[in-house]
């Protein structure tokens, strides 16, 4: 009798100890940090480490009525300031008082974006956490997302223990050299999010177009060209004919995403001055983690540029066609 | 029409557009013809005086130098740090450097052979690699058009990358070169 009730204890003891000691998984992290992202207030100072150039700005992030802010105040010339207010972002030069405002619904932080539903990744990326560290002195967790081809770039977050809010990003080549990196070097957390807050529209990076009524009216199949290949997980998620230059000529601008990774496609009519093919050879040309590459379509330039590798833009560049005008 | 090809060729090679196999070709060709070595020489100097308003004269020797050092020079096998920059086409990085070593030099003995054809100044009368201010070059006008045609057309291209990475994200806005000058979406302008 001593010796069953013995057994049951252990088991018991066994399956408790069991429950708490289940890790968190990558993916529960990321889903975490997300949310954690959407409904927390907090602030801290942020710096972004780009084409090895260093930016120092302070970060401040408000959550409330469903509705996030974010903003970015410059700490060093040209002094800036960024909001970002739903699918607007307006960045405003303090010296020259120029205002600049763009409508990105496809974008969600200056941080780090991460997609909402992570399983639709799992064609594309392993996710796995590697390690934990600490981040201006608050333990994280590493959680890198490994792509499975050689389409995308590798990407660590670290996440906080405690608020799961993203401390750092870095993006790295295949090779492993970073080639980008944001990080807070003092953060304060002015309201957590908490584990009963309403469910939100989903705000990650959602593989659907989304914004304004003008945006929405404007659909990939109203390009003059159409994608014919891209690599697995890439959707096109947001169109828009507009004017990009001096000029008033329309450029067509179509958005590739895979969630993480994004690239855009512009195709926009040949200028008298602009050099002919023979001047303009088929090139690469490479910004930090940004590559593009730029050839002629019949009568038009068209330009795939995107923070992915060299590899990516020319696969989808080779594989975009003028659109057949409807009969 | 051999002629204008060599003379694109040549003007692509100063750009450093010209592929690895073309460069190969080109430079063997400009061993033997003494007209073509000339015009690469105009050519150069018209590029350089353009772009930096200087010109600089080299030691006779100093090709030659480049030369015997790029002879001795070890392979090194470490890591690259960024390999898919590295490659040129295809090749061997080492190898890809090693040849536009030689471009190089080959590139700084053809202006001293050039110069050394013209009427100009005598040698003496050069300064060596410092604040010369290049006499404007005896040559058709025509040539000087084409290549400040050339230079020109990429101030655009600049601008239009530019405009192109402000519409792909907001990235642009947080990178530490954030001097740029958008011209899309400016909304107002004198805001109090």
């Amino acid at each position: 009798m001593i010796q069953i009730i013995f057994v049951i204890l252990l088991a018991t003891v066994g399956v408790a100890y069991s429950g708490e000691s289940t890790p968190i998984t990558a993916k529960q992290i990321l889903q975490k940090m997300v949310r954690a992202m959407e409904l927390s207030d907090y602030q801290g100072t942020v710096i972004f480490l780009k084409n090895d150039k260093l930016e120092a700005m302070k970060y401040f992030h408000t959550s409330s009525n469903n509705k996030e802010e974010e903003r970015l105040v410059s700490l060093n010339s040209p002094m800036r300031e960024i909001i970002r207010n739903s699918d607007e972002v307006t960045c405003l030069f303090k010296l020259t008082q120029q205002v600049i405002v763009d409508h990105r619904p496809y974008e969600h932080s200056f941080i780090v974006d991460v997609p909402k539903n992570l399983d639709e990744l799992d064609a594309s990326y392993e996710f796995e956490v590697v390690g934990e560290e600490d981040v201006a002195m608050i333990p994280t967790y590493v959680v890198a997302i490994q792509p499975k081809d050689e389409f995308r770039y590798i990407r660590k977050i670290w996440v906080s223990k405690g608020q799961f809010l993203p401390m750092k990003a870095e993006v790295y080549n295949i090779s492993g050299v970073v080639l980008e990196q944001v990080a807070f070097t003092e953060i304060q957390v002015k309201k957590q999010a908490t584990a009963t807050a309403p469910s939100q529209q989903p705000i990650g990076v959602s593989l659907s177009a989304q914004g304004s009524d003008e945006a929405k009216n404007q659909t990939p199949s109203q390009a003059g060209f159409e994608v014919t290949a891209m690599p697995r997980g890439f959707k096109q998620i947001f169109f828009a004919r507009k004017p990009l230059h001096k000029s008033e000529q329309p450029v067509d601008h179509l958005l590739l995403s895979d969630g993480f990774a994004s690239v855009s496609v512009y195709m926009e009519t040949k200028k008298v001055d602009m050099p002919s093919n023979s001047d303009l050879p088929e090139v690469i040309h490479s910004v930090g983690a940004v590559n593009s590459i730029s050839r002629e379509l019949a009568n038009s330039q068209l330009t795939v540029l995107g923070e992915v590798p060299a590899t990516t833009v020319k696969f989808i560049a080779a594989g975009i066609k003028l659109r057949s005008p409807a009969p | 029409m051999h002629d204008d090809v060599d003379t694109q060729k040549i003007s692509r090679l100063i750009d450093a557009d010209l592929s690895y196999d073309e460069t190969l070709a080109l430079l063997k060709k400009l061993q033997s013809d003494v007209n073509l070595k000339a015009k690469m020489c105009r050519y150069q100097a018209i590029s350089q005086t353009l772009k930096t308003d200087e010109y600089y004269q080299v030691k006779p020797d100093f090709s030659d130098k480049v030369f015997q050092k790029i002879q001795h020079e070890p392979v090194y096998f470490l890591p690259q740090l960024k390999p898919q920059t590295a490659q040129f086409n295809g090749r061997n990085p080492q190898h890809t450097k090693k040849m536009f070593a030689v471009a190089a030099s080959t590139l700084a003995a053809v202006v001293l052979v050039g110069q050394s054809l013209h009427d100009g100044p005598s040698v003496e009368k050069y300064q060596t690699l410092a604040e010369f201010k290049a006499p404007t070059p005896q040559l058709p006008t025509t040539v000087a058009k084409v290549e400040k045609a050339r230079q020109n057309k990429h101030q655009p291209l600049n601008a239009q990358f530019n405009d192109y990475l402000q519409a792909h994200n907001s990235s642009v806005y947080t990178n530490g070169e954030a001097n740029f000058q958008p011209y899309a979406t400016v909304t107002s302008y004198g805001q109090r």
